[in-house]
C-alpha cells in the first residue's frame, strides 16, 4: 500500500490584493512530505516562504490575502475549505508551528509552564495533576536547563535559545505529525543553532514528526534536510533529495545561490554574486521569473518552463535543465563595481 | 614611534604589528563597563564588564574580523574605538594620536576619517529623508571632503554631483538620490548607508555585522563591494560579524571575543584551519558546512548559555563551559588564574588565552 504523505500541497496560489495591484507571493506551489522527514523550502526573501507556511494553517491575513486556489492535504483531507472553527484542533495538534521570533509567539504575561500546560489542556484529555509533570517532561525532552524551576520563569528570564526551546516544547506538546518551523535558529548564535537542530533531528527519529523547515541558510538545509524545495518568486523552480541538488543543481537559480555562497571550509577571491534584484510580487516578468537575471535567458524563456523531472527525484524548471545535467557551467557575469574602475584613481589619494 | 609601541607594549595584540603595512589603528588594553542601576537613585553596585581588556592592531589597507557570540562585545568594541561610547579605559592610537584622550575639536576634525555601518540598513536611513539629503548629511556637517580645502558651504548643484557620484560608486544609478529609502531592497540600502559612510573619504570603517540582515545573493553583492572599496581605495576594516564564512572571505586577521575578551587571534585561513582555543573549537564546528555528505565532528561546549557579563567566572571566564577543562579534569589553575593572550609558538603572530592549547588536539 502506498504511503499517504502527512503533507501534500497541491497547485497552491496564494495572492495578496495591495494598491499596488496583485501579488502572486505564491502562484502554483506543489510538493509533498512523508512521515519522519524532512523537506527544507529554501529562497531569497520575499520568494514565498512564509506564505507558503501560513497557508497551510490558514494562518494568512484575509484580506489582502486569499488562497486563490489549489489543494493542502494534511493526512489526505484538505484544509483549504475548512472553517475557522474546523481548522482549531488542526493548529498546535495535528500541525505545530515554530516561528522565528520566539518572543513574538511567546505570551510575556504568561510563565514557560502555564503557556505549554493551555496548550496541552486545548488538544489533549489529561487529568490535571499530571499537567505539571508533563510540562517537565517536555522541557526536559528538549533538553532545557533545570526544567523544574524553568517551568515557573516568564519569558523574558530565559535567554533566546531557551526560549525558542520552550517554543519547541509547547509544539511538541501535542505530538503534532507535522512541524512548520518557519526560520528556527535565524536569530540565534551558531552553538545554539547546532543545539536546536539536532532536537529537530531527534524529535523526527524519535517520534516519526514530518518536518518542514523554512531558511535561507544552506549549511542548515545540507546538515537537516532530506528533500528540498527552492522557490524564487512565488514558485517552485527546483525540487529534489538533499544529495543530488547539492550534488548538481538543475536550475540556473540553485547554482547562483551555491556560487555567492562564502563558506568557512574554503576561502576564493571573489565571490559570484546573481546580478540584479528579485523582482517585485506584483510586477513578475512573464514565463521563466528568474529570465531578467539568468546568463542563459533566450527568448524562448518568455514561455512558463514546467516543472519536470530531468534525473530521478530530481525536477527543475528551467528549459536548459538537461545542459546543466550535462555538466555544462553557469558564469554569472564578474561584474567588478560600476563606477569604481573609473573613479578608483582620482579616490586612491584618500589615505 | 610605531615600533616604540610593539616593543614597548607587553600584550601580544600589539606585537601582532611587527609585519606588514604600517598599523592605522592600535587599540590597547580597552575597556568599557556600564553601570548597572536598580532604579534610577539607586547606587551603582555592580558593572556589565562589556569589553574587559582587549588590544589588537589594524594595518592600512586591510581587514580584522571580530567573531563571538551574541553579547561578547563585540559592538561595544566598533563604538568605544570610534568615541560614539566613552571608554572606561585604555587607548586607541588612530594616525598616532589616541583619540580617547583629544579634545573634542580635535575629535570633530578626525571624525571623517573613521565611519560606521551598521547591520540594520533600515534602522539608520531617515524614511522622510531622501537618499541624496541622507548621504550628503556629512557634507553639511563637515564640508566638502576637498584635500586641501578649507571648510565651506557646499552649493547644491556639488551636492548632487557628489552624492551621484558616491552612489556610483556602490554600484547605483545617479537618480536614485531622488528617491526615499523604502523605495530600495534592503541589499540597496546597505550599499546607500556605505555611500553615506564613504562620503567624507575615510581610510577607516567599522562595520557592524554589514551583511546580517540580508540574502545570499545580495550579501556576496555588499561583500564584494567593500572588497572592491578596499582596494581602490586603501580602506581598513574592522568587520565584525557573526557570520564566518563572510569574516573568513574578507579578512586578513581576526579575532575571537569571549565575554568582552579577546581569547584566540590569528591570521586568518590558520585561526579557522587550526585554532587553539577550545572556544573557538566550540564556535568553528557549529557551522553547518553547505555539503550534505560531510558530517562535522562537532565540539560542544558545556552549557549553553553565556554566563552573565556581570558575574564573570574566575579564572578563564569559559572555564565552566569549556570541553578541555572538562576532559583534563578540571585543573584548578583554569579556575584560579586568568590566562594571558600568548603567542602559541615564539614570535608566531597566532595568539591564543589558554592555559592548556598545547593540549586542544586531545578534543576531537
Ligand atoms: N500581508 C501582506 N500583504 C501584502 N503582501 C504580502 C503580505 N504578506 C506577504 N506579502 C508578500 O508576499 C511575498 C512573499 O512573502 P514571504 O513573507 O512569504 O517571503 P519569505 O520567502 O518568507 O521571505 P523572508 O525570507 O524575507 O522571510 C512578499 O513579496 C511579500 O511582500
Ligand atoms: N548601553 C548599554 N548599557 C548597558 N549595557 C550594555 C549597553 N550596551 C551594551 N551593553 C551590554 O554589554 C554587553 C556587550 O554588548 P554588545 O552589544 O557589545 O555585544 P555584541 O557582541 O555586539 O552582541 P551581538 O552579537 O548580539 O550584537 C552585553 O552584555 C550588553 O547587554
Ligand atoms: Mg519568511
Ligand atoms: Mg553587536
Amino acid at each position: 500500500m502506498p504511503d499517504v504523505p502527512i503533507l501534500e500541497i497541491r497547485d497552491l496560489r496564494t495572492y495578496f490584493h495591495t494598491e499596488h495591484g496583485t501579488a502572486k507571493a505564491v502562484d502554483g506551489v506543489s510538493f509533498s512530505l512523508s512521515r519522519g522527514r524532512t523537506l527544507a523550502v529554501v529562497g531569497e526573501s520575499g520568494c514565498g516562504k512564509t506564505v507558503t507556511s501560513l497557508s497551510i494553517l490558514k494562518l494568512i491575513p484575509m484580506p489582502p490575502g486569499e488562497i486563490v486556489s489549489g489543494q493542502i492535504l494534511l493526512e489526505g483531507r484538505d484544509l483549504v475549505p475548512l472553517s475557522p472553527k474546523e481548522m482549531q484542533p488542526v493548529r498546535g495538534g495535528q500541525a505545530a508551528m515554530i516561528f522565528q521570533e520566539p518572543a513574538t509567539s511567546l505570551n510575556p504575561v504568561f510563565t514557560i509552564g502555564e503557556q505549554i500546560g493551555e496548550a496541552i489542556r486545548i488538544h489533549r484529555k489529561l487529568p490535571k495533576s499530571q499537567e505539571r509533570s508533563e510540562v517537565i517532561r517536555l522541557l526536559t525532552e528538549v533538553r532545557m536547563s533545570e526544567p523544574e524551576r524553568r517551568i515557573d520563569q516568564y519569558p523574558h528570564e530565559l535567554s533566546g535559545g531557551m526560549k525558542q526551546r520552550a517554543m519547541i516544547a509547547m509544539a511538541l506538546s501535542c505530538n503534532p505529525k507535522l512541524i512548520i518551523a518557519d526560520e528556527p535558529t535565524t536569530a540565534l548564535d551558531v552553538t545554539i543553532q547546532a543545539r536546536i537542530l539536532e532536537l529537530l533531528r531527534q524529535m523526527r527519529e524519535k517520534h516519526g514528526t514530518a518536518v518542514l523547515l523554512i531558511t535561507h541558510d544552506l549549511g542548515v538545509v545540507a546538515e537537516t534536510a532530506d528533500d528540498v524545495v527552492v522557490m524564487y518568486a512565488g514558485r517552485v523552480v527546483e525540487q529534489g533529495d538533499v544529495r543530488s541538488i547539492f550534488a548538481r543543481p538543475l536550475h540556473p537559480y540553485t547554482v547562483g545561490l551555491f556560487k555567492s555562497l562564502p563558506r568557512v571550509d574554503r576561502s576564493e577571491e571573489r565571490l559570484q554574486e546573481i546580478p540584479g534584484n528579485v523582482p517585485s510580487p506584483t510586477k513578475f516578468p512573464n514565463g521563466c521569473r528568474f529570465r531578467t537575471r539568468c546568463p542563459w535567458a533566450v527568448a524562448k524563456c518568455a514561455e512558463d518552463p514546467p516543472l519536470v523531472e530531468i534525473e530521478p527525484g530530481h525536477k527543475s524548471a528551467c528549459w536548459f535543465a538537461a545542459d546543466l545535467a550535462a555538466g555544462k557551467d553557469v558564469n554569472f557575469v564578474h561584474h567588478a563595481t560600476p563606477g569604481l574602475a573609473a573613479q578608483g584613481s582620482s579616490a586612491g589619494g584618500v589615505v | 614611534m610605531i615600533s616604540d609601541i610593539a616593543t614597548a607594549n607587553n600584550d601580544a595584540g600589539s606585537k601582532v604589528a611587527a609585519s606588514g603595512p604600517e598599523p592605522l589603528l592600535v587599540v590597547r588594553n580597552l575597556q568599557k563597563f556600564f553601570p548597572v542601576r536598580r532604579g534610577i537613585f539607586a547606587r551603582v553596585r555592580q558593572w556589565v564588564k562589556a569589553v574587559d581588556d582587549v588590544s589588537f592592531t589594524l594595518r592600512r589597507g586591510e581587514t580584522l574580523g571580530l567573531v563571538g557570540e551574541s553579547g561578547c562585545g563585540k559592538t561595544t568594541v566598533g563604538r568605544t574605538v570610534l568615541r560614539l561610547t566613552p571608554a572606561t579605559g585604555g587607548e586607541v592610537v588612530f594616525n598616532e594620536e589616541n583619540i580617547l584622550a583629544l579634545p573634542r575639536n580635535a575629535l570633530h576634525a578626525l571624525r571623517p576619517k573613521m565611519q560606521i555601518i551598521f547591520q540594520d540598513p533600515y534602522g539608520s536611513l531617515n524614511p522622510r529623508m531622501t537618499v541624496g539629503s541622507a548621504i550628503a548629511e556629512p557634507f553639511r556637517i563637515h564640508g566638502l571632503a576637498e584635500a586641501g580645502a578649507a571648510k565651506r558651504k557646499p552649493s547644491g548643484h556639488e551636492l548632487r554631483e557628489r552624492v551621484g557620484k558616491l552612489l556610483e560608486q556602490v554600484g547605483m544609478p545617479p537618480d536614485a538620490q531622488y528617491r526615499y529609502p523604502h523605495e530600495f531592497s534592503g541589499g540597496q540600502r546597505q550599499r546607500i548607508g556605505i555611500a553615506r559612510a564613504l562620503a567624507l573619504k575615510p581610510s577607516f570603517i567599522v562595520c557592524d555585522e554589514p551583511t546580517s540582515a540580508l540574502d545570499v545573493s545580495v550579501r556576496a553583492q555588499v561583500i564584494n563591494l567593500l572588497q572592491d572599496l578596499q582596494r581602490s581605495h586603501g580602506l581598513s576594516y574592522l568587520m565584525i560579524s557573526h557570520d564566518l564564512g563572510a569574516v573568513r572571505h574578507i579578512s586578513k586577521q581576526v579575532a575571537v571575543m569571549y565575554l568582552g575578551r579577546i581569547v584566540e587571534q590569528a591570521p586568518t585561513a590558520e585561526l579557522y584551519d587550526k585554532p587553539r582555543h577550545p572556544y573557538t573549537r566550540v564556535l568553528l564546528s557549529a557551522i553547518p558546512l553547505p555539503d550534505p555528505t560531510k558530517r562535522r565532528n562537532r565540539v560542544t561546549a558545556a552549557d549553553d548559555e553565556i554566563p552573565s557579563p556581570i558575574n564573570v567566572p574566575t579564572g578563564c571566564a569559559f572555564h565552566p563551559r569549556c570541553p578541555l577543562y572538562a576532559l583534563l579534569g578540571k585543573p584548578e589553575r583554569c579556575r584560579a588564574e586568568l590566562p594571558e593572550l600568548r603567542p602559541v609558538e615564539l614570535g608566531s603572530e597566532h595568539v591564543v588565552r589558554c592555559h592548556y592549547h598545547e593540549d586542544i588536539d586531545k578534543l576531537s
